[in-house]
């Protein structure tokens, strides 16, 4: 059985072609001294290349253990996962991650941050590394700010420091685990926009979790909506890229009527869990994992 | 790594120190008993000085003594130590005189007044409680006055409009300063204890670091593991029991 | 000492960084200036010979500089004294923060050990120096043996401490890009511990300082715990003092340097310090 019985299979995802990123079975039992706690029932997810897929869900559905599994970081406590048909094993410089909280070295200062991957990787010489790091400088406007200490440097630059010293690897599937979450609501805003326009020069498949579904929907190609206790795929959906609103910014496309129909539509499908989370609030708090505005009349 | 196993680890690397101990000197006789006694003789030492007395007393007559000089001293501390540095931070004119000094005069070991104590109070036990008195003062005034410079000051402002006038000090401010004045008892008592057995090496006539040194003089290496295993045990006794006071008195501050 | 330091510049607030530490320092010069008078007013109250007034300790301490005592000059005594605290400090800092990092880091080692440490911890120093002196004899080893005991612990549990506060996101940010354990360790548990390893090493230096002073005390043949107690036994407070003031001011430099270097080495985090 590879998918939940009330799970409504998108058909435009069903291609025939070998998924870049593949999710088989996949499920995670946190085991703890009262008990084990099931995050995550058994998933199947595929990602196409350079597919642009968002995950949505409320606090306790379990989408970051599943981008943790995905990256390699948690091993799965059953399934598998496949990258190109083979086992993905271990994290590696083909899947690159950008945590929730930026995790940046805060001993190092933004251009060795952006350099420790490649450092790690080895076999480089020492200008070509200079070189691939000064690309990324450049790309998200870093310049000028190379020897500052992520201390030093605003959660915006912070965050770009974050998604630079992911791209620098060149990696084939790029894992984002709510990279917006920790920022002010303006320079989120700014972030969004950033990363649609980033998103046509990338040649990578990008996973990509919130729990804002504006967030979702404007920069998803697909959309997947999770649900809580236990946490399982609820609903997936597709955005069309002939929507005129995609080369927009996401004020715009906010006002838009096609957007807010699939936005309401997201609502309904988390709404349909969430009348079950309201029984049981999630029991960490889940302060970013919360959805962040209420839905309307739902 | 559950509770158990880490337990479990714990107890096979104890039992092996201890193995390893006593096959390098009571079966493979690697090392010199008078280096290095096997835990047998120390054991044995032990059980004998419960009742034999050396140097005028048993085991425990000599623990006492230690006790009775370092909670002297520790007392002594804090009855000077507290009122001085809730002063230093209560009022600026006293912490602006007094505070540069007590920094000058922290900077010299507590172990470094020995000669001074013996030249002034000889080997009596006023010397030794002076020098714990020494090595105990700092933690206690320090404490005190991070705790009272520590207290929210929205607490002061909330206790005055609530009336609560000269009472501020005693209902407010110091019980809001509490865990830290806790956490300042615990690190003088450590120094207290630290500071006696020093001071008992140098001017003592009983107690447990006159115990170990007289010991290693004669190379009576068994009682001088014996004394270090007591001493051992009693610092660890007056810690454990102190954090135990603190969860008690401060049960709002566990992790202070 | 940062509280009161804090309420200080706190009150002088409306002052420039400049006018509020020139204030302070002419209350820090009341201060001793105070100090300085009560203690000559004791002098002066006392029986001869029992507390000498500050210009004799003054003068003495000068001809100490000069003219050798216990065979040595003050400075030749004070070099001695520094060169045993030197090796076992070193010796100290080096193993202790191994031993932090592998007992932060790998649990089975922390289950082994952490039941023999937390027992040895509370043997203080100075109860070893008469075993040190067994096994090492009065040489300059035995007092090097006692500075490494006082200043292992507080190494070895402040780097536990700051690699067990070790951000977990920053552990898998590196695992994910590439880091294997040992560069984990080395690249990033390492220097972001650093805060927290300056913490124990200047305890260390202290605990340090005063168990070598002990050490001396009973059982030198040179060093500046040697002068003092040689002071002591042909009852001359006056060379105990100057000893005294001495330990004071040597005491005083290390920390000072140890904490110059540890601000150097934490710089990247101060900058997050005062912003926050």
């Amino acid at each position: 059985m590879r998918r939940p019985t009330e799970t409504v299979r998108d058909p435009s995802a069903a291609t025939g072609s070998t998924p870049k990123l593949s999710i088989q079975d996949v499920s995670k039992t946190f085991e703890s001294s009262r008990g084990s706690v099931q995050a995550l029932t058994a998933t199947d997810l595929d990602v196409q290349e350079g597919e642009f897929v968002t995950i949505v869900g409320p606090s306790g559905c379990g989408k970051s253990t599943l981008l943790m599994i995905a990256s390699g970081l948690e091993t799965p406590s059953s399934g598998r996962v496949l990258i190109d048909d083979d086992p993905a094993g271990p994290p590696g410089p083909r899947r690159s991650v950008v945590f929730q909280q930026f995790a940046l070295f805060p001993h190092m200062t933004a251009e060795q941050n952006i350099g420790f991957g490649l450092r790690m990787r080895g076999g480089l010489t020492r200008a070509r590394k200079q070189e691939l790091v000064a690309a990324q400088v450049e790309t998200m406007r870093l310049t000028g700010f190379e020897k500052a200490y992520p201390s030093e440097l605003s959660g915006g630059m912070q965050q770009r420091v974050a998604i630079a010293r992911a791209l620098v690897l060149d990696p084939e599937i790029l894992l984002m685990d709510e990279p917006f979450g920790a920022l002010d609501a303006q320079t989120r805003t700014a972030m969004q926009d950033e990363m649609a326009a980033m998103r046509s020069r990338l040649n990578c498949t990008i996973l990509f979790v919130t729990h804002s579904v504006e967030e979702a929907v404007f920069l998803g190609d697909r959309i997947v909506v999770m649900s809580a206790r236990p946490g399982r795929i609820s609903h997936e959906l597709s955005v069309s890229s002939d929507f005129e609103w995609k080369r927009h910014q996401i004020e715009h496309a906010m006002s838009e009527r096609s957007f807010n129909e699939l936005r309401e539509e997201v609502w309904r499908h988390l709404h349909a869990g969430g009348t079950r989370r309201a029984v049981h609030d999630a029991p960490d708090g889940g302060h970013d994992d919360a959805p962040d505005d209420a839905p309307g009349g739902g | 790594m559950t509770g158990r196993r880490t337990a479990a680890i714990g107890a096979v690397s104890v039992l092996v120190a201890i193995g390893v101990w006593y096959l390098a000197t009571e079966r493979l006789e690697l090392v010199s008993p008078l280096a290095l006694p096997s835990p047998v003789a120390v054991a044995d030492r032990l059980v004998a000085l419960h009742d034999t007395a050396y140097l005028g007393e048993t085991i425990w007559g000599h623990t006492l003594a230690s006790i009775q000089v370092m909670f002297a001293g520790w007392l002594l501390a804090g009855v000077v130590g507290v009122p001085l540095g809730v002063a230093m931070a209560w009022s600026t004119p006293v912490r602006r005189l007094v505070y540069p000094t007590f920094q000058l005069l922290r900077s010299i070991s507590p172990i470094a007044w020995i000669p001074l104590a013996i030249i002034w109070l000889g080997i009596a036990s006023s010397a030794r409680i002076f020098i714990v008195f020494i090595a105990a003062v700092v933690p206690w005034v320090v404490s005190s006055m991070d705790g009272v410079t520590g207290v929210n000051p929205l607490l002061i402002k909330a206790a005055r409009t609530l009336g609560a006038g000269r009472r501020t000090m005693t209902d407010v401010v110091l019980p809001a300063s509490l865990p830290s004045l806790l956490a300042g008892a615990r690190i003088a008592m450590g120094n207290a204890w630290t500071a006696i057995i020093a001071a008992e090496l140098l001017a003592a006539t009983a107690g447990l670091g006159f115990v170990a040194l007289n010991s290693s003089r004669t190379l009576d290496t068994p009682t001088l593991l014996a004394a270090m295993a007591v001493i051992g045990l009693l610092g660890m006794l007056l810690s454990y029991a102190l954090q135990w006071l603190s969860a008690v008195l401060a049960p709002w501050a566990r992790k202070a | 000492m940062t509280a009161p330091e804090a309420a200080t510049v706190a009150r002088t607030g409306s002052l420039t960084p400049a006018r509020a530490t020139a204030r302070n320092a002419q209350w820090a010069a009341a201060s001793v200036a105070l100090f300085v008078a009560l203690w000559w007013l004791a002098s002066a109250w006392t029986t001869e010979g029992l507390v000498p007034n500050p210009w004799e300790v003054a003068q003495t301490f000068w001809e100490l500089c000069t003219t050798p005592f216990a065979e040595l000059t003050l400075p030749g005594h004070v070099l001695s004294s520094l060169s045993r605290w030197g090796v076992g400090f070193a010796w100290a800092a080096v193993l202790g923060v191994l031993l932090g990092l592998s007992l932060g880091a790998f649990a089975t080692v922390r289950a082994a050990v952490t039941p023999i440490f937390e027992f040895l911890r509370y043997i203080p120093p100075f109860a070893w120096i008469p075993l040190a002196v067994l096994w090492l004899g009065a040489a300059q080893s035995s007092a090097a043996l006692i500075v490494f005991i006082a200043a292992f612990p507080p190494v070895v549990i402040s780097t536990q401490v700051g690699v067990a506060g070790v951000d977990p996101a920053l552990l898998r940010a590196a695992r994910s890009l590439g880091a294997g354990r040992l560069r984990t360790i080395t690249q990033i548990v390492a220097p972001v511990s650093v805060p927290e390893i300056f913490t124990g090493i200047r305890i260390a230096v202290s605990n340090g300082w005063m168990a070598l002073i002990a050490a001396e005390l009973i059982s030198g043949t040179e060093g500046v715990g040697f002068l003092i107690i040689q002071g002591q036994e042909s009852n001359n407070v006056t060379i105990v003092m100057a000893g005294m003031v001495a330990i004071g001011i040597t005491g005083a430099v290390v920390t000072g340097a140890v904490n110059l270097l540890g601000t150097r080495l934490t710089r990247w985090r101060k900058t997050s310090e005062t912003a926050n």
